[in-house]
């Protein structure tokens, strides 16, 4: 089972912070394949936040192909071929800290860089995890 | 809602009781004693009796010398059916809008009109009994005086009866339920309670009783102008006047300076009263024999129940309106 | 397809208004309220906020306008199905909780009594304890409870959390979180400070001065509002070619809401609006409203 955890000021929309914390999960294997999520009712108790913003999470998770929900029994975490090995992410830290450092270079200052990262994702729209794994083994 | 109305007020009802029953339990213990002293003084054969000084001076001594600490609780009764109906109804309606949980009652499924009834005809049964047991406890004890003065002359005999006693506690009760129905505050509807009571008492004691039905008006000659003859001494003589020969009434001023030789020359020489007999001035006295003292009751709960009536009705209808 | 016959609203207001003397305690207040939802109730101290919530639990009749709970005009029936907890969480301190509950039982034809219980013993407040002895978190929990075990329709709670602590508060919250998600019920919270109902609510009414300056989806109202920052000297321009809710100008810099398109020049870095900041803007310009129909742009809301 997973505990979410909000974080009112981070101006990250609730849904899209429980959808990130189990994507998370799932990448780092804390969720596995069947593993059941808790109900919309337990979820919106304990964080005592409105039953639609989970809705909303738990169908984004759906349509990104992640869970899968069955009325009456739950919503499930379905095989999914978007774990991120460790190597794979310390390369892409590695990437992540030239890039910052040249931008620090060039004068940006950290909000700076976060108005541009989070502008420059909009040219790259993201894809289904499953895609990218393709995309990856296809040799990028 | 009967459960939830005496849980809120057994507190108040259970003090109530005990304070009634401690003066019912005087008064019947004390009533042995008394009865017993009265049916060795012989006053019965005074009964009634006027004119006499012996029964006068023997009924004086009696009523003065025996009822001992108790004579004083006319007041007492007066007040606890006063405060019956003070502290039971005032706060009927202004508590639930001090504590705020007026808002909790009336927005459950029972109607306003259902809750205020509910409470009111179970503090109304509850009173009526308290009152009547308290009345006849003391109409118990004080049989003796009654049976000397009757139920005019001393105020107590009429006032304490079950009857008039539960009739005064319940009109305590309206007042007070139709004053927290409008004033919503507590404190303000038990003054206002305690003077609409008192005032209104007042007012039907003095100016309205005497007139209940019409006087008997006896005319006496001016010599026995004091001592109306062939009358009970239970007779409620109210009121007197001396009155000319064309029915006009002769105030006690007037009367003075005509048998005032001083200033009528013509008064010299006469008796006071002959004077007046040429004058053609009589004595008048308006007198409700003491057999009425049944009826009057009847007639004065019946005005008190009417007074009820549209105190409840107010109430009622303050209730209803849904305007804070 | 008529809306109105599929998705009768839970409440429906038409121009309600209350007056007391001369002064008005709301005015000219049209409301609909889907099913389901839960909807926050905001606005400064005095604004009418309770006196809104009082009419719509029938306890006050209003002035003038009309008001339809759950499809009908407020009378006995509807009110079996609406319930209702004023500010303070009035209840009878003399009564133990037990004896609480058995009030609410018995004035009432559905009671769900073991939901009851269970709600107690989770929350360790003991049955048999006077009210009055209670903390006051847990006395709200009792008034919630009771309130919830009416299995109503339509929840009003005015005030839930201004007396409680924060701890408190998040149990409440969960508490009616918990219902909301039940289904069946919609739920009006009332507030003078918004973030407390921020997550909680998915629609949102603003009440001014007793009359209603904001209603609407919420998702709805952040989504067509921006918050531009840029040059002061083209703070004009951007006024006339655009709606500005509110705008303030430091030195050189303006930061305005704004409603609807934003501008597409660079000189203007738009973010998203926190609902706070929408609030309190529109607090601030009292003229301004953002209301369903043809005045605003905010869609009309039915469910």
């Amino acid at each position: 089972m997973i505990e979410f955890r909000l974080d009112t000021s981070s101006g990250v929309p609730p849904y899209l912070q429980i959808v990130r914390q189990v994507e998370h999960a799932i990448r780092l294997g804390l969720l596995r394949t069947g593993d059941r999520l808790p109900t919309v009712k337990e979820v919106a108790s304990s964080l005592a936040v409105n039953p639609n913003t989970v809705l909303k999470a738990y169908r984004e998770l759906d349509h990104r192909g992640l869970t899968s929900g069955k009325v009456g029994s739950g919503t499930f975490i379905e095989p999914s071929r978007s774990v991120v090995s460790p190597a794979q992410l310390k390369l892409l830290r590695r990437s992540l800290h030239n890039w910052i450092r040249g931008a620090r270079a060039a004068g940006l200052t950290d909000a700076d860089i976060d108005a541009f990262v989070a502008d420059a994702r909009k040219d790259i729209p993201e894809r289904q995890i499953g895609e990218v794994r393709r995309d990856e083994s296809g040799g990028r | 809602m009967m459960w939830l109305s005496w849980r809120l007020h057994r507190a108040a009802v259970f003090t109530f009781v005990l304070v009634i029953g401690g003066l019912v339990a005087l008064y019947l213990v004390d009533s042995i004693r008394l009865h017993d002293l009265y049916a060795a003084s012989g006053l019965e054969k005074c009964i009634g009796v006027l004119n006499d000084t012996s029964c006068a001076t023997r009924r004086q001594v009696f009523l003065a010398e025996n009822l001992g600490l108790l004579q004083h609780t006319d007041y007492v009764l007066a007040v606890v059916t006063g405060a019956l109906g003070v502290v039971l109804g005032a706060p009927m309606v202004s508590t639930e809008f001090e504590r705020g949980t007026w808002q909790w009652i009336w927005t459950q499924r029972i109607s306003r009109t259902r809750w205020l009834a509910v409470n009111v005809t179970m503090m109304a049964v509850i009173i009526v009994g308290l009152g009547a047991t308290l009345g006849a406890a003391y109409t118990w004890w004080y049989k003796p005086v009654a049976a000397q003065t009757g139920p005019f002359t001393n105020v107590s005999v009429f006032d304490n009866t079950p009857l008039m006693c539960a009739v005064f506690s319940l009109f305590g009760f309206a007042v007070g339920v139709a004053a927290s129905a409008f004033l919503r505050r507590t404190l303000g509807a038990m003054g206002i309670t305690v003077a609409v009571f008192l005032v209104t008492r007042f007012i039907v004691l003095y100016w309205l009783r005497p007139h209940y039905m019409a006087p008997i008006v006896v005319e006496s000659p001016a010599n026995q102008a004091e001592r109306p003859l062939g009358f009970d001494a239970r007779d409620w003589s109210f009121h007197s006047v001396w009155v000319d020969a064309s029915g006009h009434e002769v105030s006690s001023t007037d009367v003075a300076r005509l048998i005032s030789p001083d200033l009528n020359p013509a008064a010299a020489g006469h008796q006071w009263y002959e004077v007046l007999q040429q004058n053609g001035i009589h004595y008048y006295t308006l007198v409700q024999p003491y057999q009425r003292g049944g009826i009057f009751q009847l007639i004065e709960a019946g005005i008190f129940l009417a007074l009820i009536a549209i105190c409840g009705t107010l109430a009622f209808w303050r209730i209803r309106r849904r305007t804070i | 397809m008529n809306q109105a016959a599929v998705n009768p609203a839970a409440v429906s207001a038409h121009r309600l208004g209350r007056r007391y003397g001369k002064l008005w305690a709301l005015r000219d207040c049209s409301l609909r309220l889907g099913p389901g939802s839960v909807v926050a109730l905001v606005g400064p101290n005095g604004a009418g906020k309770s006196t809104l919530l009082n009419i719509l639990a029938g306890l006050i009749e209003p002035s003038e306008g009309e008001v339809r709970i759950l499809g009908e005009t407020p009378n006995d029936r509807v009110r079996s199905r609406v319930a209702f907890t004023a500010q303070n969480h009035p209840l009878y301190r003399s009564l133990t909780v037990a004896q609480t509950m058995r009030a609410g039982r018995l004035l009432n034809t559905e009671w769900d009594e073991p939901m009851a219980r269970e709600r107690f013993a989770q929350l360790d407040i003991p049955l048999d304890r006077r009210v009055g002895r209670l903390s006051t978190g847990q006395q709200a929990q009792v008034s919630l409870t009771l309130a919830l075990a009416k299995r109503p329709q339509l929840l009003l709670l005015d005030e839930p959390l201004a007396a409680l602590d924060p701890v408190a508060r998040q149990v409440f919250m969960q508490t009616v979180m918990g219902a909301a998600a039940d289904g069946e019920v919609t739920i009006v919270l009332s507030s003078h400070v918004i973030t407390d109902l921020e997550r909680v609510c998915d629609h949102l009414i603003v009440l001014d001065h007793g009359r209603v300056q904001v209603a609407g989806a919420v998702d709805d109202l952040l989504a067509e509002h921006t918050v531009l920052s840029g040059p002061a000297d083209q703070a004009e321009s951007l006024r006339r070619n655009h709606v500005v809710i509110g705008a303030s100008t430091v030195g050189r810099q303006t930061i305005a809401l704004v409603r609807g398109e934003t501008p597409h020049d660079e000189a203007w870095r738009a973010e998203p609006v926190g609902l706070e900041e929408l609030v309190v803007t529109y607090l601030r310009n009292p003229h301004q409203a953002a209301l369903p129909g043809p005045r605003g742009i905010v869609k009309d809301q039915v469910a």
